[in-house]
């Protein structure tokens, strides 16, 4: 095998040229092994250390792919759609997701924006105690984990994400983040409030304003939906980009979008919307 | 070749639920019939129909859900009987056992006064539910279809005709060396290999006998391993690797409980965490094991001890099941075995043990580090949170965002398997379109298909997965569903409470809305309903009717509100 290996050596040496030079009486032993440490080491390490995404995300992240061993923050008012949207291209590709203490969580709407849930573990929300140890344990197993915060049970309120989330404890987020980092998985917070984790988190996707297509004033139907995503961070991310997308688009699946005619209110639709009012009004009159 | 008698008690599904074998009963799993008693049989049920189509071509059929524990625990007294013949009894699963009958043959005067004596007291200890089958034959696998020729063979003359489950069945006894002769007239479906059979199938083999008669070289080459246990099995040749040898000691694990455990759950917990270590040894040796004994004993020295078989390879998860089964029989059994106290003391016991030939992984699989790596922290968790907290998806269908996904416990579900499953549904899917024609046509055919868009063969076409869109069913899900719903209100323009009415008309339009008890009031900026259902409108326990709406408030957030009982909803949030 070594002799293979010198081979390849030596043919480095006479190709290479530049930086590093090779005696000529005879190749040094420790500049061989160096040069076959380069030969072998292997070439696609920023590839592997992503996770593959759906194409619409791709532009949002200036590596293409979520980073491996990060934590990410997934806000705003499309943020349960925006974490399955994230989820869909790893677990598509392969890996497997679990999903903490997301009751709520639409599997239906996951399923059509591309999540296979064949790959999906759900875990009930663990009393705010054991939350840390159960996300350390899902860390290990699962290359993605979406999790809500951590609630009591008593003080929370059904259908109100914030109400009754505790924070989890200052050492025990630092662990947690080591973890992810050592077990290259990624740790998604879905929909935290603020302050209840106190790291500040790699990435943030915030989905900001939000566009409903195909209903109005008692017709049509939420058919699909623009919203403004921004992406920003720490690692990876660099300055903050922002785009439109389908979320989701007519055929279920998610895609970037132009942005709407008029973005300051809602006034795409709304206007349509008032118009068809109107002669609805005018028709019952 | 070792002679096998095999004890089938058909339908054992339905029967174990004690139903009367002429009333129309199907017992379901995953919404799929699993079994059937005669009466509904007759009637036009059956096995592996949607329940919706069972109902459909027999309205009155009764539908109850598959209980594994109580399977196991009935079939407990079949057992005990089986051990006055012989005491190395091995259980397949639930309603099938098997035993080598050469001693107990000689002993009872010859292997057909064997079986009548087997059935005779097989029935004895079923009682009511009476009515087992009993086959005779070289291996396992020819037995047990021995055995399913004599059930069917009963019921088609005498089943049903007193109500009961009929029998006793007239024992089936496969002559020595004529295996192959008996299994060249089955259908491949006894294989039980769904993905091979189709594709046997659709090169246009019919039967064991035929598949038989192809050379085994060649179909290694084509099927690897899984053609090859296949092969054997349909040529009537042992499939028991035959380089089985007896196991050393030091290979079975074993655990004590201090305190006792004192409920199954615990037992099966640990059970499963001794399957992974027994699996590990024997991989560690580069062995893989087809039977193992698990050995269960009490504080007070009762001990229990039972042969469990299977055709592939014991699964952690499937193991801790038979562990759950096992115990489960046991604590019911009610002759004096019945245990006083806790379990102390529980050992998987390697049987028969061969040389691990390896699995083949399929083509499109082989991502089974991933799938290993989920259960271990899934089984972690469960232990920190229950078995109940731990859960996987899986389809239900219903018209109702929080109707349609029901959360399986992971204890309960094979995740290996049912990736491979998926895997499975793939691979079949892509062979079924290579194996379409004899060879010169083949490339063709294969160039002709438009490539479809990269990836999607990956992911499983909902479409594929049998669910039709339900009617009534809202067009776009909602990413955030609240189940139970939460309370809300909403108001029209003049501040009073939106109505609609017996037709489906609404009072006004809505022009705000509170979520949750007390919410602040939120402006609706569009709207739209009411879609009225009424479901389950024959029955007076179980209707419900209600209006549902979407609206689309100040923030651009879509809800989902319905109207039911006077009472307004929150249900979803298009989050």
């Amino acid at each position: 095998m070594f002799e293979r290996g010198f081979v390849i050596v030596a043919g480095v040496g006479s190709t290479s040229g530049g930086g590093r030079r090779l005696r000529r009486d005879g190749v040094s032993a420790t500049v061989s092994l160096d040069a076959l440490g380069e030969r072998v080491r292997p070439v696609t390490m920023a590839e592997d250390q992503t996770l593959p995404l759906l194409d619409p995300f791709v532009s949002l992240l200036a590596r293409g792919g979520l980073p491996r061993g990060c934590t990410a923050a997934v806000q705003g008012s499309a943020a349960v759609s925006l974490a399955a949207g994230l989820a869909a291209g790893p677990v598509a590709a392969g890996s497997w997701a679990a999903i903490l203490g997301l009751d709520e969580f639409g599997l239906a709407a996951a399923e059509r924006a591309g999540l296979p849930l064949d790959r999906v573990v759900l875990v009930s929300p663990p009393p705010p105690r054991q939350w840390a140890a159960v996300a350390a344990a899902l860390i290990d197993g699962f290359d993605l984990v979406l999790c809500g915060p951590p609630r009591s049970a008593e003080r929370s309120a059904p259908g109100h994400f914030h109400a009754g989330a505790a924070r989890v404890a200052p050492g025990d987020a630092r662990r947690l983040v080591a973890r992810v980092r050592e077990r290259r998985g990624v740790l998604v917070q879905v929909h935290w409030p603020s302050g209840c984790w106190p790291e500040a988190t790699d990435l943030v996707f915030a989905s900001q304003r939000s566009v409903w297509e195909g209903i109005g004033e008692g017709w049509g139907h939420c058919r699909a939906r623009r919203v403004e995503v921004v992406a920003s961070g720490r690692r990876g991310a660099g300055r903050s980009r922002r785009e439109w997308m389908w979320l989701p688009g007519d055929d279920g699946r998610i895609a970037l979008a132009d942005a709407p005619v008029d973005v300051a209110g809602f006034g795409g639709p709304r206007r349509v919307a008032e118009a068809h009012g109107a002669a609805a009004r005018v028709r019952s009159a | 070749m070792t002679r096998t008698l095999a004890v089938l008690c058909g339908d054992w599904p339905v029967r174990a639920h004690g139903v009367a074998a002429g009333v129309p009963v199907a017992v379901f799993e995953a919404n799929r019939v699993v079994s059937v008693t005669p009466g509904g049989r007759a009637a036009g049920v059956q096995v592996g129909l949607r329940r919706r189509e069972a109902q459909a071509r027999c309205p009155e059929v009764e539908v109850l859900e598959r209980d594994l524990t109580r399977e196991a625990r009935l079939f407990e007294p079949v057992l005990s009987a089986l051990n006055r013949f012989s005491p190395l009894v091995e259980v397949s699963r639930p309603g099938l056992a098997a035993l080598a009958s050469r001693g107990p043959a000689r002993y009872f005067g010859g292997e057909l006064a064997l079986a009548d004596a087997i059935g005779a007291a097989v029935d004895e200890a079923l009682g009511a539910q009476g009515g087992c089958a009993v086959g005779l034959a070289d291996g396992f696998f020819a037995a047990r279809w021995a055995a399913e020729a004599a059930g069917s063979a009963g019921s088609s003359c005498e089943a049903t005709a007193d109500g009961g489950w009929g029998g006793p069945y007239r024992p089936v006894v496969v002559e020595r060396g004529a295996s192959p002769e008996f299994l060249s007239g089955l259908a491949l479906d006894c294989l039980e290999s769904p993905g091979l059979v189709e594709v046997l199938w659709q090169l246009g083999l019919r039967t064991l006998g035929e598949f038989a008669e192809l050379p085994l070289g060649d179909v290694v080459a084509r099927f690897g391993a899984e053609g090859q246990r296949c092969h054997l099995l349909a040529s009537g040749r042992e499939q028991r690797p035959l380089d089985a040898v007896k196991p050393p000691v030091d290979l079975q694990v074993r655990m004590d409980f201090d305190p006792p455990l004192e409920r199954i759950d615990q037992a099966a917990f640990a059970a499963k965490a001794l399957a992974d270590r027994l699996h590990h040894e024997l991989e560690r040796r580069g062995l893989a094991c087809s039977r193992v004994a698990i050995e269960a004993e009490t504080e007070h020295g009762e001990s229990f001890s039972r042969l469990w078989r299977h055709e592939g390879l014991l699964s952690a998860s499937a193991l801790a099941d038979r562990v759950r089964w096992q115990l489960g029989g046991w604590l019911g059994s009610l002759d004096g075995n019945r245990p006083t106290g806790g379990l102390s003391h529980l050992a998987l016991v390697p049987d028969e043990v061969g040389v691990a030939h390896g699995r083949q992984l399929g083509f499109w699989g082989g991502q089974n580090r991933e799938v290993e790596r989920a259960v271990q922290a899934g089984a972690r968790v469960a232990t920190l949170l229950g078995p109940e907290a731990v859960a996987v998806p899986e389809r239900r269908g219903g018209r109702h965002a929080d109707e349609q996904f029901e959360r399986v416990p992971l204890g309960a579900v094979d995740l290996v398997a049912r990736a491979e499953a998926a895997a499975d549904v793939v691979g079949a899917a892509i062979a079924s379109k290579r194996v379409g024609g004899p060879g010169p046509t083949r490339g063709a055919a294969g160039r002709g298909r438009a490539p479809g868009p990269k990836g999607s063969s990956r992911q499983r076409d909902p479409a594929d997965a049998g669910s039709e869109p339900w009617p009534g069913v809202l067009p776009v899900p909602p990413a955030v569903v609240h189940s139970p719903p939460v309370p809300a209100r909403v108001l029209d323009e003049d501040g009073s409470e939106l109505e609609v009415n017996g037709r489906g008309l609404l009072s006004a339009s809505p022009a705000q809305v509170s979520l949750g008890t007390g919410g602040p009031w939120q402006a609706v900026v569009a709207w739209a309903g009411p879609w009225p259902v009424e479901e389950r409108w024959w029955d007076p326990t179980q209707r419900r009717r209600r209006a549902r709406f979407q609206v689309v408030l100040a923030d651009g957030v879509a809800h989902l509100v319905h109207l039911e009982g006077g009472c307004w909803w929150w249900s979803a949030t298009f989050g």
